[in-house]
Formats: structure tokens, C-alpha cells, sequence
């Protein structure tokens, strides 16, 4: 059966379930001549490699790059990215003996790749380029060849960060001779790790400037929503992007599937993995080969055991667990057509070559769109058919991107503006000090020297459907000649990357960076002598800093098996809430339960699990506002910005089903509170619209006089139910009863004290139930104002991943309905890393978008009162949050009743 | 986020707040440092009110030096260097070190703010020995603050000036790369950067640690000199004492680690001697201890030469050794007959050990049975070796090599099945 007949046969099956069909037609190649001033020897080299002519944005990456200005190339997995820097790579180290290029890839499986590239180069070529790895796994006995001899140095942001930078005068060669800088997949480099890598390359140019080398940065990356501003805070220079592809595209089918709902009440669908076999078993029944990607470990792993049960052709899978002779086998297999089906977790989305295959499964939202074409680009050959299948989970991300197709697969006219904005704050101030705690180390800093520069616009993001933004591109003026040399006598450089001038922002930085010399020296570890800061102190700074994690504070993940292994590292701030004992914690893909979380000493001991849910922490969370930076007024309130002291205890947790949303089972956690300076975006509601609210009848929010029987019967339910909560079981702890609650909501019966007895109906043992506080606080979470509220942080939390391309649990997000202080009702959101990372501004930025997002999410879900795809789960739902939850957003977008 | 400047009281508030928390660890003899203000302590003392030195100008400015001569060290002579053992080159497998004459090489011993390595780590006192006239000579250059470094190299350069070699002890790893890595960073080239190289460790090694153990150099000072330090600063709180210094402008204490290191010169130029004596005379007095046969006659394997080292090995065994040394020497020597076809030798050795049952080593019994496995035949005498290997085995803790307790009992058990199927074929 061929691949059509299979989606003809899905599309009559499985109508119901397809939320978007979208046809991409076959695309021709669009070529363009090699820009005239290649060398001479590559032009040959390309004949001889059977190259005719260069895609255009390979043509126009090339010729930009060699008139010398940094380049980003935007275009899509498989569309010949390398060849964009490789050429003018060549091109400097054909030119110049001495000169040497470093490229910079987030994985070892794609550097060994690039590797093997230029070897083919060097065969051509027939000229002294070699490249060589040099990462962790380059053997010592190797290392001193390759800093001799190897002219590209491939090697990853880690190794540069503790490897090579810390030991710079070992790499002289390296760093005097340096031209060419590759950046690949900068999208990778965005958050926590994008904000270190930031400044890895700012120690990185300190160091060549240090040299007498300036060199030029070439960048390739998925499409994102704004490559020019990622680009520039990365380079800290003008960039130039490319983003107009020419390479060819056959033709492809995409898919978004919502599986069923099984539960409608509940609002509960049918999991992703038992529609992901299904679909994978369709494919395989027609011979097509197929690759499913699971979201995790164990989703890999059942997708996979269901379907080694029911297809005839032989399913393998592929995970960072696998041996790595398994791996190559099936990539081989893959490759040779010999293996039909294989089941993955993200592992197979970066770099490795398995070929192009028939059709691709992705089951669940991978957490990025750029990350989902990366997986859906596995399918497609040239001249073949090609199909990609999205497979949503019941969460408000997936139902809100099955809801509006277009984010995924573009608008009418066949453009796919990302909405995805990948966010970088190099200067965090603790990831800032680091840094420079690092540099100090590597050469002292003068007493009047900047550490990076300043990128002068704010992150601005984009509205969806526009284009990256035009402003932030300034012209360029050549800093290099043709040939790929540093011009000597340029009068005007770029962008002054080391501004050491009077005023501005040179000032501003300049202050910063001995601001923050001046700290260090008040911690023993720089000492200022004359003109310069030394670093003075026995340690080797770069090991201890993480580029994955902000702060030094850590918490260490260990393996509990016979002898502790680190398998991770949290920092302490995040660590109640996802390290505590009986925590999931999910790492490469793998599952683990914390076992014990030692918390004086800072580690937590795991052991391996394989359950089908995760944790959820809760606890209570205080935000107190300590600096506001921007406010202004907006429909129904006032929105704000700015620096804030959050203080979170965390209390318990509840399992969490993975594919349904639903609550398993619920824990206690015992830990100190925690105190974390950060920033957050917070909205308030203001008197008018509250008022108008309370007219509309449904706003109310007294507290209950419950009658004068309330004390006795309330006492009588808790003896009913063994002082146990019925929700969770668990039992009552001394000097803290559990709370009883309502059934059926008190105020709805209208008691009205010295008038009516309606408290005694209210009352009945029947209508209340003993609950824990953790349950009672969900359970009231889901009444009238709450309900509203909290519903409509849950849509915000969940959506705003969206724009700002992080996990959902980078952010924290906080309902009030009477905030401390102002006493009114408040809904905060506030960033899990301390001093932030630029993501509450961005939302600050995008508030009306969120709202409007957030609007459309609710009123596009099917559920009828609220669930876990849209407001949030709710067992015992107020027939009416839904509603009132719309009806908030819509006041909030400026909306009449 | 405004772009206001802050105040620095805001920053550090801030940065504090921020909950990083920063500083060297302070170790437990140092005074603990007062990181307020540092440098607005006054500075009472210079470190030549407690080393005798003085100044050298620099075209970067002073560094200051100081010179202690020595005529000899832990009852040694040392001002007048022996000739270097012409075993030595064979050993370390350098040929550049047959032509050098020690009265041109510097003994260079650095002491530093660290041992992590990297561009953030440096020399802070750097020492060299020469010979000069009767007397070995040291010479130290300090830094008073990390500002001073351009000026300590180059009065390290002036004063290496015209030498021929270098002699460290561990400088192969450690101070040789470190200056190396301080020279580029003030854009010089390191002196004596291809003059030929006498790293003292691995000889010290060969020669000594069979009899020590460790091949520290303060071991090495203790073991083989005889010399006890008076008063000495422990190498690991080096970098803290002078951490103080810097920040507190305490200089007392860096008083003894001038010392300190002069007498790491010291000993390297007495080791030196001592290597000599046993290499190139060991008759005529080198030897002092009879261990020292056994040291040479490994030294005698590793340049190849095999009659003198089944020679020392046979004066070791003759020496009263201590049992584990004893136990060595016939080992080696035992494996060498073997290597060289002298069975009767290897075999006697073994067998004698064998027999007498007091050796704590499996080796002989392994040796034996596969001697008479393989080449008499002999099965029922090498299962008789095995099943006394194995009563030593599971009655004690001995192993074979690293192998573990079932390892090496299932080695052995494998080794008599096959002896037995064997035994059964062969004709009786």
C-alpha cells in the first residue's frame, strides 16, 4: 500500500479525530550562481562534489558571510545549513595558513557529524584543513594533537566553558589564528542555557581580542520568531539573516489528531500513546516507515510495546539509554529501509542520519514548534511523498495548538511565522557574576573594562503573522574584507562590543562589570593591584558553574543505586519543588522517584521508575513586589512589571496522570521555605470592573457566616469520616484539623443569619466532606471568584511557554483575589530562576495577545464547565466558572458584558 | 528593567540578596579574613623586614629577591655537583640529558596560588639553585602583590640567563607548563624552553619507591637524606598564607615559606647527588640500604641490561630486606631467569618459596604449575601446586594481582579441570 492510500484510508477511519489537513505541494529547488568571490578552489570542489549551483540562501549566506558580516541562517532541518558556513570556513583557511575556525554544536552526535563533512572537504580539497572533535570524549593522549594540528576545532558550549577558555594559552594557535566562529542550532541556545552560552561567547571574544583575533560569527538555527535578536545577543555585533530557502521540498502531508474524548464531563481524551499505535499501526500495515516520537522515556516505551504486540514488521527503538552499537544499528536500518518502524524519544531529532522516512508520529507536543518540525523533518525524501501527524494530549497547550492550526502549519498563504520567541538575559546577575568570575580567572580585568556589551533594544516580541523585526537590523558596515581578513584600519567598527568610552551605555556597563569586580573582591576571590583585578583564590572557577542551571547553590541528583552517580543538578530554589521526596523527576528522557532529598547537604538520591504519571508540587507562594520597572493601564486594570521577593513553601504534591491531566494520588513535603529575589508580570484588577462584576451578580467574595450549628456539625463530619481527608486519606496531624467543606457551595443557599434557617440544609452531614488542606484548597480554588481567576492563570501559565519557547515549569503563576497590600484581586506571574530571565517583561510586552489567546482557548474548548484542557481540572466543577472565567477575559480585553 | 544605574551598595545589597555567596575557603590554621575593606589595612611590615633580600629594578618595576647559599644539606655535601649518572638519559629515555653539565642547569621549584591549573593560577614565589663557586646557591623572586608579575619574570629571565638546563622535581606536569602558561600571558617566551629537562620524579620513583612508598619530595627529603624540616608550612595551606598576606599585608608567616621552598631546591640538588652515587657506584658507597639493589636492578631492566639486574636482585635477596621487599626481589628475579630461559633458577626460586609456605604471594604457585603444566608435563605435580595455591587462597586474603577472592579461585579451579582432563589423557 502506498503512502496516499494509507492517508486516504486515515482520512475516512479517523475523520473526527483530525483537527488540521494541510498539503504542502512539492517545491523545486531554487538556485542561485556561486557568489563570485568564492575561491577558485572551492568553486572547483563544489563541481567536483557534483554541486552545480548553491541553493539561494545558501548563495546569499555564503556571499554575505564573505563580505565579512555575521550571518544567521534560518531555514528549515535538511535544507543544507552546513554548506551556508562551511564554504566560507574553507575559504579563510585556504587564504590564510594560520587561520583556524572553532564550531560550536549543543551535541556530540552532530559535531562527529561535521567532522566527517570536512574530512570529505579536505579530500577535495586536497589542502592542510583538518577538523577534529574535542570534546569529553577526546581521549588525553589525543588532546595534544588536536590543539596542534586541527584547523576546525569542533566542540560543544561545556567543553568550551571549562575545557578550552580556563586554559587558553595551551590554544594559542587556536585563538591568534581565529577567523570563523559557527554557531549550530542556536535556537537550543535560549533560557538558563542560552543566557550562559551567552557569556561562555563574551569570555570567548575577550579572549581573542586578547590575541589580536576578531572573528566572524556565523549561526544556523530553526525558525523561531525572532533569529535577529537572538542572533545579536549572542554575537553582541549587527547580524545578518538568511532566511529565505531554496532548498527543494517534496511533497507533505501534516496532520494535527485529537484523540477522542472518552470522558466528556471530565473532559478527559483517550491518551496519546493508544492514538499514536493506532496510527503508527496504520502506517506499518501499509508498509511505510514510520518513526514515532514520545514525549518521554516511558511513553516511548509503551507506544513501543504496544506495537511490537500488533505489527507484523519489526518495531525498534531508540532512546539514550540504548546501547550505542543498538543506536547505529538502527540508524543503519533506518537508513537501508531493512528497519520499518522505530519508536523514539527526542534522541533522534538532532543530527543523526537515519535518512528520510515515509511518515513521522509525534505523540504529544514536544514543547516547541520548532522542536516539532525538527521531528517532523525526519520525513520526506526528494521525489517522494511524506506525511507528519501531530498527536495532542488533553493539556491546554496541545488543545490550544490543534484549535488554531495556524501556529504549526501556517497561515493560507503557505508562511509559517513562528510565534516562538527564544529569550536570553546574559545579564542575569547571577549568571552575569559567574561569568565574570570565570574571565577574571582567565585574564585579569582592566579597572576600566566592560564585560560584553549591551543589546540597547528590549527583547521585543513580535505579533504573530508578522515578521522578525525590521528595526532591530542596523546597517553593516563591512568590518572584513572579501577574503575573509579582518580589515586592519576599519574607523568604524559595528557595534562597540568593548566599549571603553565615557557616557552611555559604555558607562552603565563598565559600572556593572567593576560592580560586580568589586563584589567579588569583597568575597576574597579577585584582588585589584594597580590598573587590574587579578583573580586570587585556589579554585577553578568554571568547574563549579553549571550552564544549565542559575546560581551556585545546587542541589545534586544522585542515582541510589549501589554506588551514587550524578545524574543531574537542580538549583536549590526549585529543588522543594521538584526534588522532594516522591518527586518524578524526568531526566533524558528517563523517569526517577525521589527517594530522599537531603536537604542540609544538598542532595537528593533517586532510583529509576517507570510509572505513567508525574508530580505536581503545591504549596503556598508569596510574591511581594520589591521594585516595579514599567506599569500602564489596560482594559479591567493595571499591568506591571518588575522585581519581586517570592517566598514558596512547598507543602505536598499530587500525581498527575501524564496523558489526561488527571489527580492520582497527593503527598506531604516537609521543607523550609524558600526565598528567591525575581521578576514578574502581575495584573490587577481595578474597583470598576470589580464593581461591575458584583452588578453582573456573579462576583462575591465574603467570608461565610455559616450558622450557629456550624461548630457541632462540622465536628460530626470529621468523626464520620476518621479524621481522614476523603480525597487524598490522609490523616489529621496533630494541633492541625482537617477542614470541611461543602459539598454543594453554602452560599447557594442563601442563608441569611436572624431571617432563615437555610444553614441547616446547608449543614447536613450528607453535603459535607472532611478534607486536607492541600484538597480543601483545590476544592475552593474551583468556587465562584477563585474559580474565575485561578482559571485564567491556569490558561496564562500554560500558554505563555508559547512565546517565550520555555518549560512550563520556568514559570510560576499566582491568583489573588485579595492581594496583600492593595487588597485587590491580582494575578501574578513570576519566573522560576532568580533575577529572571526576561520572560515576565516579554509577557508584560504581550498582554494583549495573551489575553486574546487565552480567550480563544476557552471559549474553543468543548468541554462544558471547565477541564483540564482549558481552566483546569475540576472534579466538582461551579456549573458556571467556565463562564465567568470568559467573562473575565473579556473584560480584560476591554469587552462589554 | 530600568537601565538607571544603580548605586554599588544597591548592587552588592542586590547581589547578595540574590543569595550568591562567595569566598575562599579558609583553612583552618590562617587567620579567617576580614573581607570588608581590605585594602584600607595599613601595611606595618615588608616581607624584607622578615627575609633578607632586597630589590632587583625592572623595567616593570621591583621584584624583590633573596639569596641563601648552602655548603651542604642533611650532612651532604651539595656545593660542588657530581657529574650526572650516565644511566640517567638511558633511564628517562632522553638523550638530550647526556650533555649537560649541572653546574649550567637552574633547580626551579615554584610555590603557587593553586594546583588547579588554568590561566587563573600563578607563581607567586618562584626559587632557583645554582652552583656557584663551592656553595649551591638559591635564589628567590617574590611577588609583594599579583600586580608584580611582569617584574618577577623578568628577573626570573635575567637570572636564568646563559644556563643550559632545567632540574625539577614533578616539573614536567606542574611548574614547568604553569611558567609557561605565566611567560604567554605577558607575551614572552619561557626561558630554557627547549634546553634539556631533568624531571627528578620518575628517577626518584625507580629508585626509591620500593623502599618509601611515597615519592613525595618531603618523603623523599625524610627517607633518603635523613633530614628532619624545622617548623615547615604544610605545601596545601601555601596559596591561604599568602592570600593573607595579599589582603592583610601579614608577612610573618611567609617567612617560613621562602624557607620552605629554599629547601625543596635543597633536596632536589642532594637527591641528585644521591641518585648518582647509586647509579653510577654503587659499590663505592651509593649504596646505603639494600633495597637499593633491588631499586637498581630495576633500573637496570628498565635500560635493558639484564645481567647487572639479575645481579642486584641477587644482593638484594642477600641483604636483610624486609619481607615485602625480599618477597619483590625474588619475584623479579624469578621472571627474569624466566624471561632470560634460566629455568632451574626461576624454578628453584619458586619452588622454594613454594615449600617453605610463609609467602603471602601467589605468583610462585602459578608460576610453578604452569612450569610444570607446560613445560614437564608433570600434571599430577602442577595439580598438586594448584590445590595448595587454592587451601592459601580460601584460607587467607591472598589474590592473584588485582583479581578478586572468586576470581582468583575460579582461575585456579579452571586450571586444575583442565590439569585433571589432562592428566586422564596422558599415558600414566
Amino acid at each position: 500500500m502506498s503512502l496516499l492510500e494509507v492517508l486516504s484510508e486515515l482520512r475516512a477511519a479517523h475523520s473526527a479525530q483530525i483537527a488540521a489537513w494541510r498539503h504542502f505541494p512539492e517545491r523545486p529547488a531554487r538556485r542561485a550562481p556561486t557568489p563570485e568571490t568564492l575561491h577558485p578552489a572551492l568553486k572547483d570542489g563544489l563541481r567536483r562534489r557534483g554541486i552545480p549551483a548553491l541553493y539561494t540562501h545558501q548563495a546569499e549566506a555564503v556571499a554575505s558571510a564573505l563580505h565579512g558580516e555575521h550571518v544567521c541562517v534560518v531555514t528549515p532541518t535538511a535544507s543544507g545549513k552546513t554548506m551556508c558556513y562551511n564554504l566560507p570556513t574553507l575559504q579563510a583557511l585556504l587564504n590564510d595558513p594560520a587561520a583556524r575556525a572553532l564550531y560550536i554544536f549543543p551535541t556530540k552526535a552532530l559535531a562527529q557529524d561535521q567532522v566527517t563533512e570536512l574530512g570529505r572537504w579536505q579530500t577535495t580539497l586536497n589542502a592542510p584543513v583538518a577538523a577534529a572533535t574535542y570534546d569529553g570524549d577526546t581521549p588525553a593522549s589525543a588532546r595534544a594533537r588536536v590543539r596542534k594540528s586541527a584547523r576546525v576545532i569542533v566542540t560543544n558550549p561545556d567543553m568550551l566553558h571549562t575545557g578550552i577558555l580556563p586554559h587558553h594559552t595551551r590554544w594559542a594557535e587556536l585563538f591568534e589564528g581565529l577567523r570563523v566562529v559557527v554557531l549550530d542550532e542556536m535556537h537550543t541556545y535560549r533560557g538558563v542555557f542560552g543566557s550562559h552560552v551567552a557569556n561562555v561567547l563574551r569570555r570567548l571574544r575577550r579572549i581573542a581580542a586578547w590575541y589580536g583575533a576578531q572573528p566572524q560569527f556565523i549561526l544556523s538555527s530553526a525558525t523561531i520568531a525572532n533569529p535577529t535578536d537572538l542572533a545579536t545577543r549572542l554575537v553582541e555585533a549587527p547580524v545578518t539573516v538568511v532566511n529565505d530557502d531554496g532548498a527543494p521540498r517534496g511533497e507533505r502531508h501534516f496532520i494535527l489528531v485529537n484523540p477522542p474524548i472518552v470522558d466528556y464531563k471530565l473532559g478527559i481524551r483517550r491518551s496519546v500513546a493508544a492514538e499514536a499505535t493506532t496510527l503508527a499501526r496504520h502506517c506499518l500495515a501499509g508498509d511505510v516507515q514510520t518513526a514515532v516520537f514520545a514525549g518521554s522515556r516511558l511513553s516511548a516505551e509503551v507506544i513501543l510495546h504496544n506495537l511490537q504486540n500488533a505489527a507484523q514488521t519489526p518495531v525498534r527503538g531508540y532512546r539514550s539509554g540504548y546501547l550505542p552499537q543498538e543506536r547505529r544499528a538502527t540508524e543503519a536500518g533506518l537508513r537501508d529501509g531493512s528497519v520499518r518502524g522505530v519508536v523514539s524519544t527526542n534522541a533522534l531529532e538532532l543530527g543523526v542520519d537515519i535518512g528520510g522516512l515515509d511518515a513521522v508520529i509525534i505523540a504529544g507536543y514536544p514543547g516547541t514548534i520548532a522542536s516539532t518540525w525538527q521531528q517532523a523533518g525526519r520525513a520526506g525524501r526528494r521525489g517522494s511523498l511524506a506525511a507528519a501527524m501531530l498527536v495532542a494530549r488533553g493539556m491546554p497547550l496541545d488543545q490550544y495548538l490543534v484549535a488554531h492550526p495556524e501556529y504549526i502549519l501556517g497561515t493560507a498563504d503557505g508562511a509559517i511565522p513562528s510565534p516562538e520567541h527564544a529569550l536570553v538575559n546574559p545579564d542575569n546577575a547571577l549568571i552575569l557574576t559567574d561569568h565574570i568570575r570565570c574571565a577574571a580567572f582567565e585574564l585579569p580585568f582592566a579597572v576600566d573594562e566592560a564585560f560584553g556589551a549591551s543589546v540597547p533594544h528590549p527583547q521585543p516580541l513580535s505579533h504573530f503573522g508578522r515578521g522578525e523585526e525590521e528595526a532591530l537590523r542596523p546597517p553593516i558596515p563591512p568590518a572584513q574584507n572579501g577574503r575573509g581578513e579582518p580589515e586592519k584600519d576599519s574607523s568604524s567598527p559595528p557595534l562597540p562590543v568593548w566599549e571603553r568610552g565615557q557616557g552611555g551605555e559604555g558607562h552603565v556597563r563598565r559600572q556593572l562589570t567593576q560592580d560586580i569586580l568589586e563584589f567579588l573582591a569583597s568575597e576574597g576571590e579577585v584582588y585589584r593591584s594597580g590598573a587590574q583585578w587579578h583573580w586570587l583564590a585556589d579554585a577553578y572557577p568554571a568547574e563549579g558553574v553549571s550552564l544549565r542551571t542559575a546560581g551556585a547553590d545546587r542541589v545534586v541528583i544522585l542515582n541510589d543505586a549501589a554506588s551514587p552517580r550524578t545524574i543531574g543538578e537542580v538549583d536549590r530554589s526549585s529543588a522543594p519543588g521538584m526534588v522532594h521526596a516522591g518527586a518524578i523527576y524526568l531526566h533524558d528522557g528517563a523517569m526517577y522517584e525521589v527517594e530522599r532529598l537531603e536537604w542540609e547537604a544538598g542532595r537528593a538520591f533517586v532510583r529509576p521508575v517507570s510509572v505513567d504519571y508525574y508530580t505536581d508540587a503545591m504549596g503556598s507562594v508569596d510574591v511581594e513586589i520589591v521594585a516595579e520597572a514599567e506599569r500602564r493601564v489596560v482594559p479591567g486594570g493595571v499591568i506591571a512589571h518588575g522585581e519581586v521577593e517570592v517566598t514558596a513553601k512547598t507543602t505536598g504534591y499530587r500525581q498527575v496522570r501524564f496523558s489526561t491531566g488527571e489527580t492520582l494520588g497527593w503527598g506531604e513535603v516537609d521543607l523550609p521555605a524558600q526565598t528567591m529575589l525575581t521578576t514578574a508580570y502581575w495584573l490587577q484588577l481595578d474597583e470598576a470592573t470589580i464593581n461591575q462584576f458584583r452588578q453582573e451578580g456573579w462576583w462575591r467574595f465574603d467570608p461565610n457566616d455559616y450558622g450557629p450549628t456550624w461548630a457541632a456539625q462540622r465536628d460530626k463530619a470529621r468523626a464520620r469520616d476518621g479524621y481522614r481527608c476523603r480525597a487524598c486519606g490522609a490523616p489529621e496531624r496533630t494541633g492541625r484539623g482537617h477542614d470541611v467543606h461543602h459539598l454543594q457551595p453554602f452560599r447557594t443557599f442563601c442563608y441569611a443569619r436572624g431571617h432563615n434557617r437555610h444553614d441547616l440544609v446547608a449543614n447536613r452531614l450528607e453535603n459535607l466532606v472532611t478534607l486536607c488542606p492541600s484538597c480543601h484548597r483545590r476544592a475552593e480554588e474551583r468556587q465562584v471568584v477563585r474559580g474565575a481567576l485561578s482559571g485564567l492563570a491556569h490558561v496564562m501559565g500554560n500558554l505563555a511557554p508559547l512565546y517565550l519557547m520555555c518549560d512550563p515549569r520556568d514559570l510560576g503563576v499566582l491568583s489573588e483575589v485579595k492581594a496583600v497590600g492593595t487588597g485587590l484581586p491580582t494575578l501574578t506571574i513570576y519566573e522560576g530562576i532568580p533575577a529572571g530571565l526576561g520572560f515576565a517583561a516579554a509577557l508584560y510586552e504581550r498582554h494583549a495577545r495573551l489575553m486574546a489567546d487565552a480567550y480563544d482557548l476557552i471559549a474553543a474548548c468543548a468541554c462544558p464547565q471547565g477541564c483540564p484542557g482549558c481552566i483546569g481540572p475540576t472534579t466538582e466543577a461551579d456549573p458556571q466558572a467556565k463562564a465567568w472565567a470568559l467573562r473575565l477575559v473579556s473584560a480584560l480585553m476591554g469587552e462589554p458584558a | 528593567m530600568s537601565s538607571e544605574p544603580m548605586s554599588m551598595r544597591d548592587r552588592l545589597e542586590r547581589l547578595r540578596g540574590l543569595g550568591i555567596r562567595r569566598g575562599a575557603e579558609v583553612f583552618s590554621g590562617a587567620p579567617a579574613q576580614t573581607p570588608s575593606a581590605p585594602r584600607s589595612v595599613r601595611r606595618h611590615q615588608d616581607i624584607s623586614d622578615v627575609v633578607a633580600g632586597a630589590d632587583i629594578e625592572t623595567p616593570h618595576g621591583a621584584c624583590f629577591a633573596a639569596e641563601t647559599r648552602y655548603a651542604e644539606h642533611g650532612g651532604l655535601p651539595v656545593g660542588m655537583p657530581l657529574p650526572l649518572a650516565a644511566l640517567l638519559p638511558r633511564l628517562l629515555r632522553d638523550e638530550a640529558l647526556g650533555r649537560v653539565d649541572l653546574r649550567r642547569a637552574v633547580f626551579l621549584d615554584v610555590e603557587t596560588t593553586g594546583l588547579s591549573g588554568g590561566t587563573g593560577t600563578f607563581a607567586f614565589l618562584v626559587g632557583i639553585g645554582t652552583f656557584e663557586g663551592d656553595a649551591f646557591c638559591v635564589r628567590q623572586f617574590f611577588m609583594r602583590d599579583p600586580g608584580a608579575e611582569p617584574a618577577l619574570l623578568h628577573a626570573l629571565a635575567e637570572a636564568t640567563a646563559g644556563y643550559e638546563a632545567v632540574v625539577t622535581f614533578n616539573g614536567r606536569s606542574f611548574d614547568m607548563p604553569l611558567l609557561t602558561t605565566r611567560f604567554r600571558l605577558q607575551r614572552r617566551r619561557i626561558p630554557l624552553a627547549d634546553a634539556p629537562h631533568l624531571d627528578l620524579l620518575l628517577p626518584a620513583r625507580r629508585l626509591w619507591r620500593a623502599r618509601l612508598g611515597s615519592c613525595a619530595l618531603g618523603s623523599l627529603e625524610r627517607g633518603i637524606l635523613g633530614v628532619e624540616r624545622v617548623d615547615d608550612v604544610p605545601g596545601m595551606i601555601i596559596p591561604y598564607l599568602y592570600f593573607d598576606y595579599v589582603r592583610t599585608g601579614r608577612v610573618e608567616r611567609l617567612e617560613r615559606v621562602f624557607y620552605h621552598n629554599a629547601l625543596d631546591i635543597v633536596t632536589m640538588a642532594a637527591l641528585l647527588a644521591r641518585m648518582s652515587a647509586i647509579l653510577d657506584d654503587p659499590d663505592g658507597g651509593g649504596v646505603i640500604h639494600g633495597a637499593d639493589w633491588l631499586s637498581l636492578g630495576i633500573v637496570y631492566e628498565a635500560v635493558g641490561d639484564e645481567t647487572l639486574a639479575g645481579q642486584a636482585y641477587q644482593r638484594a635477596m642477600a641483604t636483610a630486606l624486609p619481607p615485602e621487599l625480599h618477597e619483590q626481589a625474588k619475584e623479579r628475579y624469578g621472571a627474569l631467569c624466566k624471561r632470560q630461559g634460566a629455568w632451574d633458577e626461576a624454578v628453584a626460586g619458586w619452588a622454594a618459596a613454594v615449600q617453605a609456605g610463609t609467602t603471602r604471594r601467589l605468583y610462585p604457585y602459578v608460576e610453578l604449575a604452569k612450569f610444570y603444566e607446560h613445560r614437564r608435563r608433570d600434571y599430577p605435580a602442577a595439580m598438586d601446586v594448584v590445590r595448595q595455591a587454592l587451601v592459601l587462597v580460601e584460607t587467607s586474603d591472598v589474590r592473584d594481582g588485582s583479581l578478586s577472592r572468586a576470581a582468583t579461585l575460579d582461575a585456579l579451579r579452571h586450571r586444575l579441570a583442565r590439569l585433571e582432563r589432562k592428566s586422564a589423557g596422558a599415558p600414566s
